[in-house]
């Protein structure tokens, strides 16, 4: 098997060198110097935050190197995943639980990937989603007070499916699908299932 | 991810962009209702618009003289957009390029991907 050519940027010369080590213990992975980051197929980048400095170099990156990006960081809000998505990062690996196994699992999938952002980076692209919408519809009472969670579950109660249905269909488990239920139910002050079914139905929501 | 209290930017070139190159791959299931919700929101969004620029533009009664659901959906409107002017009209140039994303990210994915 050919091995994977790997470019390391790091902000600090001690993350540098560790992740060196790790990638360099892993026999498929082939770790390149400065000079020849042109061949690289994957580029590792870690940083504490992603600040402007290090948005900027990720930038450069795609314009010099093309490369889908792994992204080593401490933590990352919901903007600067965005933004980080944006400038070619397919994956995103907490600095606290790399190892050398996730870290080579993380530069192979982004080698094999075509740039094709996985499952987990999609999800959180469609939180994003979900959450604009709710900023948006909240503060003008179009939601009803209703997540778009909610609505969803209530949607299928109202198409006669139960709990256990429901949960397949929404990939939740049946505690979930029960706890959101529950927490609609309460909050606002309906009696039961089908009174929230009716609520959702009266108020324009389903 | 760590949760946040910013208020979510909207990303629609982002999300019209991934979709292009083809980065942005969601199952035809997800994406459909996505897209569903998407419309959903903007429909509703469009209508509190319409209704925002009648009361500004045409308006010449006082609000008292509204029906009471009325006047309550005009007080709502018009205080959210003050208190967050053009985020409506925002959503609504928007809210359409995250629809035409998903549109284009939709994939049929068969059993045992």
């Amino acid at each position: 098997m050919d091995q994977v050519r790997v470019v390391l940027q790091a902000t600090d010369a001690l993350t540098h060198a560790g992740l060196t080590g790790l990638l360099r213990s892993s026999p498929e992975l082939r770790v390149l110097g400065a000079e020849d980051r042109a061949r690289a197929q994957v580029l590792v980048v870690a940083a504490d935050r992603l600040t402007v400095d290090v948005v900027a170099m990720l930038r450069r990156s795609i314009v010099e190197i093309g490369a889908p990006v792994v992204l080593v960081t401490n933590e990352i809000s919901e903007s600067e995943l965005l933004t980080a998505v944006g400038s070619r990062v397919v994956a995103i690996l907490p600095r606290q639980a790399v190892t050398a196994e996730r870290l080579a699992h993380g530069v192979r999938a982004a080698a094999s990937g075509g740039g094709v952002l996985p499952p987990n980076l999609v999800g959180e692209l469609l939180k994003h989603v979900e959450r604009l919408q709710r900023d948006v519809l909240t503060p003008n009472g179009l939601n009803a007070g209703l997540t778009p969670r909610e609505i969803d579950v209530l949607r299928l109660l109202a198409e006669g499916l139960d709990t256990t249905e429901i949960a397949g269909k929404l990939a939740y488990s049946e505690r979930t699908v029960k706890h959101v239920i529950y927490a609609v139910t309460r909050r606002l002050k309906l009696r039961n299932r089908a009174h929230a079914v009716a609520y959702a139905l009266r108020t324009g929501m389903i | 991810m760590s949760e946040d209290v910013e208020v979510p930017a909207f990303s629609g070139e982002l999300f019209r962009t991934l979709a292009e190159e083809g980065r942005l791959v969601v199952d035809d299931e997800t994406a459909d209702e996505v897209i569903g919700e998407l419309q959903r929101t903007l429909a509703s969004i469009e209508s509190r618009l319409r209704m925002i620029r009648i009361w500004q533009h045409e308006a010449t009664g006082r609000l008292t003289d509204l029906p009471g659901d009325l006047a309550r959906t005009v007080v709502d409107a018009v205080f959210a957009e003050q208190i967050a002017p053009g985020r409506l009209e925002l959503a609504a140039v928007e809210l359409p390029k995250y629809i035409e994303a998903f549109q284009r990210a939709r994939r049929t994915v068969g059993p045992g991907r």
